[in-house]
C-alpha cells in the first residue's frame, strides 16, 4: 500500500512539474468550427466549414472587397477585366508571378482546367455557371489572359467569381485515379483529401475530417507576409458547445465559429479577454418546408402554417435580437423587395386557411428537422410545434447532424416537410436568395429543400438573369421575391446578428456578409 | 443413492419455508432496504407524475420563453429549461420513460430468451446448438455497442431505441435458463415426473420453469438499471427519444451546452438516472443474497 | 483436457461467433433503406451513372454474393467506402483505432490498479469504516451513467480548476509509431510529449474506468474473505510469517488470479462505454468515430467499426485466458 501512495505522489508530482516552460513549440492560431469539414475539395465545398478551408488554402479569381467593408468584388488573382457591351464576354488579365505550393506559377490553363472541372464534376457551386458556361467556352488567349463566353447576360457572373477557386493542374492530373469523370477519372477528388492543389496562404499540413485540419503559412504566397501574422492554423471540429466555450475561455482556442447558442455568445460577452464581435448579417433564418410533400403540396397549408408562427417571441425571446426576414433576400441586400408581403402571426387566419385548404385534419401531420448541434432551431422547433398544435397539426421534431442533412436534401421523399437553415449571401447579388433557392436547377442541395416549382417564377427568375440593364435586371428580381412569398414555400423568420468570439489578441477580424470570407486566418494578426 | 422424493404439497411447504426466511434475509440488509426505498419512490414518480409533477403540462411541447434559464427555487425545483419548461416536472416524466422502458425491454427478453433458454437446455441436437451459436453471435459484441448499430439503421425514436435494446437483450436470459435447466434436468423430481410418464413440455414449462425464476428474477432487477444505462446512453447520442419527450439521456445532451452557467439542467435528470441505477443494483445485491443464486453479471453493456 | 486443446475449442467458438455476427450486421445495414451508389454519387448524377457504380459496387448481385465479396475484400484489408469520409474505412479504422486501444488499455490499467489494493484494503478491514466506504464507492460506481461523470469531470477538472484540457488526445508525438500516444512519446524519448498525452487521458481513462473499477474491486474483495479463511492461510499465520507476506504474496495472488476472467469480460464494457465517453471528451478514436458514422447512417463505416469491436473483445478475452491459465494451472477446464 506504502509502494501505491509512493507512486501515486510521484506521478502527481510529475504531472504539476511545470514541463510547459521548457517548450519553444511555434504558436498554432486554434480555430473551432462545429461542423465538419465536408468537403477539402473546393469544387465541392458549399458550408461554410468546407469554405473556409478552400479560402485559405486557395486563391478565388476575385476577392470580395473586405478592406471597404463591402461584398463587391475586387482584383485578386485577376488584376483586371473587360466586359462585352452585350455582357455575353468577360475577359480577365492575370497577376503575374503567383505560385502553388508546389512552386509552379499559376496561369492561364489552370484557371480554364479549374473552371472545366467544376463545370463537370457538378459539385459545390458549379450551379451558378452550368447555366452560362461550359466546357470549351473559357479559353487561354494567352499565358496571362482568359476569356469567358457566356452563353447569354448574366447578372451574377462577376459576384460568383469570389467562390471559383484555381486549382494546379498539374498537380491535380497527376494524381487522379479511376472515378465517374471519364478521362479525368475522379479529376483528383481522392488526392484533395489528403493534399491541397492550391496557391492560397495556407498549406495543408494535415487533414483528418472527422476532428482536424492543420494548415501552415505558405512562405511563397504572392500577398506577402508581415510580422504578427498567423503562421500555423489548427482548424478543428467540435461539436459540443459547453466544450467550444470552455476550449475559448481558457485560451486553448484563439476564435470559435458563429455556431454557438445566442446563450453561449451572451455568457462569453462577460468573460475578460474575449471579444463577441455582433454585425448585422447578411443571413436569412428560415423554415423551408417540402412542397412536394403532403401536405405541405397544398398552398393553403403552407400559408396557414406561416400565419401561425409565433415570428415575435423566435426574435425576442430566441434569437434576442434579430432582424424580422421579410421574404427570401436578407433586408440589407441590394435589390430586397421592400413590398414584398409579409406573413404575422394571425391564429384565426391560420385556422380559415387550414379549413379552407381541405385537407382532413388527420392527415396533418408533419416532421419537423433541425442541425442536432444548434439549440435555436430545436427551440424553434418546439415554438413551431406549440404554435402549429393551436391550429390542429401534429408535430414531430428530430434533431440531425448537419451533414446528414445535406445528405436527406438530395431527394424530396428523404427531405423532412420542414426543415430549418441559416442561409448566408452565397455570391453579392440577390440572384443568391432569388434564384439560388427557388429555380428548379437549384434541387438536391440543403439551399432547396422547398423543392419550390412555378412556372412563373422560373420565367421571371431566367430573364432576370438575362437582364442586361441593371433596372431591369432588379425589377424582375424584386417581381419574383413578390411572387415566391405568395406560395409560402418558407416561413421566413428572421435575418439574425453575426455574431463571433474571439480572444482580445486577435486583431484584424472583419464581416463582409459573404460566408467564409470572415475567417481567412491571412487577414488577422496577433497583438500579444 | 438416497435422495428424498418430495409430493407436492411437501414442496410447496417448503417453498413458503423457504420464502419466509429469505424476508428475513432480506429485511436485515439496509443496502437492499434502501434499493427498494428509492425503487418505489421511483415507481411512484412514474406512476404519478401527472399529479405530482407540479406543471405536468411541460413534460411535452409545451413553450414559456418569459420563463427560461430560471435557476432552482421553489416555484422550480430543478429550475427550467431553454424554452421555460420546469425541470422537476420532465425529471418526473422521465422516470416514466426509463422505468417502462426497462420494463419493456426485459419483457421482451424474456419472452424471447427464456423460452429458447428451456428448449436449449431440456433437448439436445442441432436444434440446441443452433440457438447456442446465435447467443454466441450476439453476445460476441458489447450490447450498446450492437444496440447502437441497431438503432441507427432505425429512425431515431424511442420505440425504435427499444425495439433495438431488445434486440440485444434476450441472448443473456437464453444463456442463463439453459445452464439452470442443464442442471435441473438431472434433478429427482424431474426424474420422478418422468417415471410417471409426464411429457417433455409439461416437464419444461411445469417443473423446470418454476424452478429458474430465483435467478431470472435477480438477474432482472439488476438488469433493469443496465437497461436504464443503455437507454439513457443511446437518447444521449441523439439515437433515441426526440424533443419533446422527456428522457433522461435527451435531457442531459440538450442541456450540457448550457453548462456551466446553467449547471441545473444536465445535473438533475443525471442524478435522475444515478439514483435509479444504484436502486436497482442495491435490490439486485440484496436479492442475489436472498435467493443465494450466482449469476454472472460482467456484460458488456450500459 | 489439456490447456492447448481448451483454447483450440474456444477458438472454434470464436470463429463462428465472429462470422455469424459479421453476417449479422452486414444484412442490417443492407435492409436499411437508401441507395449507397446514389448517395456516393450525390444529387446530379444520372440514373445511368449510378446503375455503373451500382453494378461496380455489386450492388445488383444477391445479397449472398455482396457479403462473400465484402468478406473477401475484408481479408485483403477494403472495407468498402466510406460515405463521410469519402476513403476506405480500413483506413480510417486504422488511423482511429490506436486512440481507442490507448484510451481503454490506460482505463483498465487504472481500475486494477485502483480497484485491487482497494478490493484487498475492503477484505483485510472487513467491516470496518474502510470497507464501507470501499464498498459504498464501488455501489456509486457501478450506477453513474459514465456520459455524465465525464462532463462533471470536465466541468470540475477542466472548467473550475482549469488543471487538465477538456477533449481530445492534444497534438501527436512528432513520429506516428504505433499511434499510441504514449508509447511513441516514449519511443522518440519525447517526455515533454508524454506528459502532454498522460494529461489528456487521465479524465477520459478515469470516466471510463469506473464501473471496471468498481467490479474489479468488489470481486478481489470477495475473493480475498474466502482466501483468508483457507487452510493455507492460517497455517502460513501459525508459522509467523508476517501478516504483508501473508496477504500479499499468498492470498492475493489466488484472489487476483480468479479476478482476472471479469477483467476481459469487462473490457467489452469499456469498448461499450467508450462509445459515450469518447463523444464527450471528443477523443479521435475508433468508438467517436463509430458513433459520427452512426448518426450520419455510413453504413459501411458502421459494419467496419462493430466487426473490429468484435474481434478486439473476442481477443482480450482469449488473452486473459492464456494468461489466466499461466497463472493458475491448478484450473480444469471444461467447457
Amino acid at each position: 500500500m506504502k509502494r501505491f501512495t509512493g507512486l501515486l505522489l510521484m506521478l502527481v508530482g510529475v504531472l504539476a512539474f511545470p514541463w510547459g516552460a521548457f517548450s519553444q513549440a511555434p504558436v498554432t492560431f486554434t480555430y473551432i468550427e462545429q461542423q465538419i469539414i465536408t468537403a477539402s475539395d473546393p469544387a465541392a465545398a458549399v458550408d461554410e466549414s468546407s469554405l473556409i478551408a478552400a479560402i485559405n488554402l486557395y486563391d478565388p479569381l476575385l476577392y470580395p472587397n473586405v478592406e471597404k467593408g463591402s461584398m463587391e468584388p475586387r482584383p485578386h488573382v485577376a488584376e483586371s477585366w473587360t466586359v462585352s457591351p452585350d455582357g455575353k464576354v468577360y475577359t480577365f488579365k492575370l497577376r503575374r508571378g503567383i505560385r502553388f505550393h508546389s512552386g509552379r506559377e499559376l496561369t492561364a490553363e489552370d484557371v480554364v482546367f479549374s473552371m472545366e472541372r467544376a463545370l463537370r464534376m457538378k459539385k459545390g457551386f458549379s450551379w451558378v455557371w452550368t447555366p452560362v458556361l461550359e466546357p470549351g467556352r473559357i479559353k487561354a488567349l494567352d499565358k496571362y489572359t482568359v476569356r469567358f463566353e457566356l452563353k447569354e447576360a448574366y447578372a451574377p457572373f462577376l459576384g460568383s467569381l469570389l467562390l471559383f477557386f484555381i486549382l494546379d493542374k498539374d498537380l491535380v492530373m497527376r494524381n487522379i485515379r479511376p472515378g465517374p469523370y471519364g478521362e479525368f477519372g475522379d479529376y483528383g477528388s481522392a488526392f484533395l483529401e489528403r493534399a491541397d492543389a492550391g496557391s492560397g496562404p495556407y498549406r495543408m499540413e494535415r487533414f483528418d475530417r472527422a476532428t482536424e485540419m492543420v494548415m501552415t503559412r505558405f512562405e511563397n504566397y504572392w500577398r506577402g507576409w508581415k510580422p504578427n501574422q498567423i503562421s500555423r492554423v489548427s482548424f478543428k471540429t467540435v461539436t459540443e458547445e459547453a466544450t467550444v466555450k470552455t476550449l475559448i475561455k481558457s485560451g486553448q482556442a484563439d476564435m470559435v465559429n458563429q455556431w454557438l447558442s445566442v446563450q453561449g455568445f451572451q455568457e462569453l460577452k462577460q468573460v475578460p479577454g474575449i471579444v463577441v464581435k455582433e454585425d448585422p448579417s447578411v443571413q436569412l433564418f428560415h423554415l423551408q418546408m417540402n412542397t412536394k410533400k403532403p401536405p405541405l403540396d397544398n398552398v393553403k397549408v403552407r400559408q396557414a402554417i406561416s400565419y401561425a408562427f409565433d415570428y415575435d417571441t423566435a426574435i425576442q425571446k430566441i434569437f434576442l435580437g434579430a432582424t424580422r426576414a421579410r421574404g427570401p433576400v436578407p433586408v440589407r441586400v441590394p435589390g430586397w423587395n421592400p413590398k414584398v408581403p409579409v406573413y404575422t402571426r394571425n391564429v384565426a387566419t391560420a385556422k380559415r386557411l387550414v379549413a379552407e385548404s381541405g385537407v382532413p385534419p388527420e392527415r396533418l401531420s408533419i416532421e419537423y428537422a433541425y442541425v442536432v448541434t444548434l439549440p435555436l432551431e430545436r427551440q424553434i422547433g418546439l415554438l413551431l410545434k406549440a404554435n402549429l398544435e393551436e391550429i390542429g397539426f401534429k408535430v414531430e421534431i428530430r434533431g440531425e447532424p448537419w451533414a446528414r442533412i445535406v445528405e436527406l436534401a438530395t431527394k424530396p421523399e428523404t427531405t423532412p416537410h420542414i426543415t430549418a437553415i441559416f442561409d448566408t449571401l452565397k455570391y453579392p447579388h440577390v440572384d443568391s436568395h432569388t434564384y439560388g433557392m427557388y429555380h428548379p436547377s437549384c434541387w438536391g442541395t440543403f439551399r432547396c429543400m422547398s423543392f419550390y416549382e412555378n412556372p412563373k417564377v422560373t420565367q421571371v427568375l431566367e430573364a432576370a438573369r438575362r437582364a442586361v440593364k441593371p433596372e431591369e435586371q432588379m425589377r424582375l428580381y424584386q417581381l419574383a421575391q413578390e411572387l415566391i412569398v405568395r406560395d409560402a414555400p418558407s416561413i421566413y423568420v428572421a435575418n439574425p446578428l453575426h455574431r463571433i468570439a474571439f480572444r482580445d489578441y486577435v486583431k484584424g477580424y472583419r464581416y463582409v456578409g459573404l460566408l467564409g470570407f470572415d475567417v481567412a486566418f491571412y487577414d488577422f494578426t496577433i497583438a500579444r | 443413492m438416497a435422495e428424498t422424493i418430495l409430493v407436492p404439497q411437501e414442496i410447496r411447504a417448503t417453498r413458503r419455508e423457504e420464502l419466509r426466511r429469505a424476508w428475513s434475509r432480506f429485511r436485515s440488509s439496509t443496502l437492499a432496504l434502501v434499493g427498494l426505498g428509492i425503487i418505489l419512490m421511483m415507481a411512484a414518480a412514474a406512476i404519478f407524475a401527472p399529479t405530482i409533477a407540479p406543471y405536468p403540462q411541460h413534460a411535452g411541447g409545451f413553450v414559456d420563453f418569459a420563463n427560461t434559464f430560471q435557476p432552482p427555487s421553489r416555484a422550480h425545483l430543478f429550475g427550467t429549461d431553454d424554452v421555460g419548461r420546469d425541470v422537476f416536472s420532465r425529471v418526473l416524466f422521465g422516470a416514466r420513460i426509463s422505468l417502462s422502458m426497462g420494463i419493456v425491454v426485459l419483457s421482451i427478453a424474456l419472452a424471447i430468451g427464456v423460452p429458447l433458454g428451456l428448449i436449449a437446455g431440456y433437448w439436445s441436437g442441432w436444434v440446441s446448438s443452433l440457438i447456442m451459436r446465435i447467443t454466441d453471435v450476439f453476445l460476441a459484441l458489447p450490447s450498446i455497442v450492437l444496440a447502437l448499430a441497431v438503432a441507427a439503421v432505425l429512425k431515431p425514436t424511442l420505440t425504435n431505441a427499444m425495439i433495438a435494446i431488445a434486440f440485444t437483450w434476450w441472448p443473456w436470459y437464453t444463456r442463463l435458463v439453459y445452464g439452470e435447466v442443464l442442471s435441473l434436468k438431472q434433478e429427482a423430481f424431474v426424474e420422478a415426473s418422468r417415471s410417471v410418464g409426464a411429457g417433455p413440455w409439461r416437464i419444461v414449462f411445469k417443473e423446470i420453469l418454476p424452478n429458474t425464476w430465483s435467478p431470472i428474477i435477480v438477474k432482472l432487477t439488476l438488469d433493469m438499471g443496465f437497461v436504464i444505462l443503455v437507454e439513457t446512453g443511446l437518447s444521449f447520442l441523439g439515437l433515441g427519444a426526440q424533443p419533446p419527450t422527456p428522457a433522461w439521456g435527451t435531457m442531459i445532451a440538450e442541456g450540457r451546452i448550457y453548462m456551466p452557467a446553467n449547471w441545473w439542467l444536465a445535473t438533475f435528470p443525471g442524478l435522475a438516472i444515478f439514483l435509479t441505477v444504484l436502486g436497482f443494483n442495491l435490490l439486485g445485491d440484496g436479492l442475489r443474497d436472498v435467493f443465494d443464486v450466482q449469476i454472472e453479471q460482467w456484460r458488456g453493456g450500459a | 483436457m489439456s490447456f492447448r486443446t481448451y483454447l483450440l475449442r474456444r477458438l472454434l467458438h470464436i470463429i463462428p461467433a465472429l462470422l455469424g455476427l459479421s453476417i449479422l450486421i452486414f444484412v442490417l445495414s443492407r435492409v436499411v433503406p437508401g441507395d449507397p451508389a446514389r448517395l456516393a454519387l450525390g444529387p446530379d448524377a444520372t440514373q445511368e451513372q449510378v446503375e455503373q457504380l451500382r453494378r461496380e459496387m455489386g450492388l445488383d448481385k444477391p445479397l449472398v454474393v455482396q457479403y462473400l465479396r465484402y468478406m473477401g475484400g475484408l481479408f485483403r484489408g477494403d472495407f468498402g467506402f466510406s460515405l463521410r469520409t469519402r476513403r476506405n474505412v480500413a483506413q480510417d479504422i486504422k488511423e482511429f483505432l490506436p486512440a481507442t486501444v490507448e484510451l481503454t488499455t490506460v482505463a483498465m490499467l487504472f481500475a486494477i490498479a485502483l480497484g485491487v489494493p482497494l478490493g484487498v484494503l475492503s477484505a483485510v478491514r472487513k467491516d470496518r469504516p474502510e470497507d464501507h466506504i470501499s464498498r459504498i464507492l464501488a455501489l456509486i460506481g457501478v450506477a453513474l451513467p459514465r456520459f455524465w461523470l465525464a462532463i462533471l469531470l470536465q466541468l470540475l477538472f477542466a472548467y473550475y480548476l482549469g488543471i487538465l484540457p477538456t477533449i481530445g488526445r492534444g497534438p501527436a508525438p512528432p513520429v506516428r509509431l504505433t499511434g499510441i500516444y504514449l508509447l511513441d512519446s516514449l519511443l522518440a524519448l519525447d517526455f515533454r510529449a508524454f506528459l502532454i498525452a498522460l494529461k489528456h487521458l487521465i479524465l477520459p481513462a478515469f470516466a471510463l474506468s469506473v464501473g471496471s473499477l468498481a467490479q474489479i474491486m468488489r470481486l478481489v474483495r470477495a475473493n480475498m474473505i474466502e482466501e483468508m479463511r483457507r487452510d493455507y492461510v492460517l497455517a502460513a499465520r501459525s508459522y509467523g510469517l508476517p501478516e504483508r507476506v501473508v496477504i500479499y504474496k499468498y492470498a492475493l495472488k489466488n484472489a487476483f488470479s480468479s479476478a482476472l476472467t471479469v477483467i476481459g469480460l469487462s473490457y467489452g464494457f469499456l469498448l461499450g462505454n467508450a462509445f459515450l465517453v469518447e463523444t464527450v471528451f471528443a477523443w479521435p478514436g475508433l468508438a467517436f468515430y463509430g458513433v459520427d458514422s452512426l448518426l450520419f447512417k455510413d453504413l459501411n463505416a458502421v459494419v467496419g467499426v462493430t466487426i473490429v469491436i468484435g474481434v478486439a473483445f473476442a481477443v482480450v478475452n482469449l488473452l486473459v485466458d492464456i494468461a489466466y491459465g499461466y497463472l493458475d494451472p491448478r484450473i480444469r477446464y471444461e467447457t
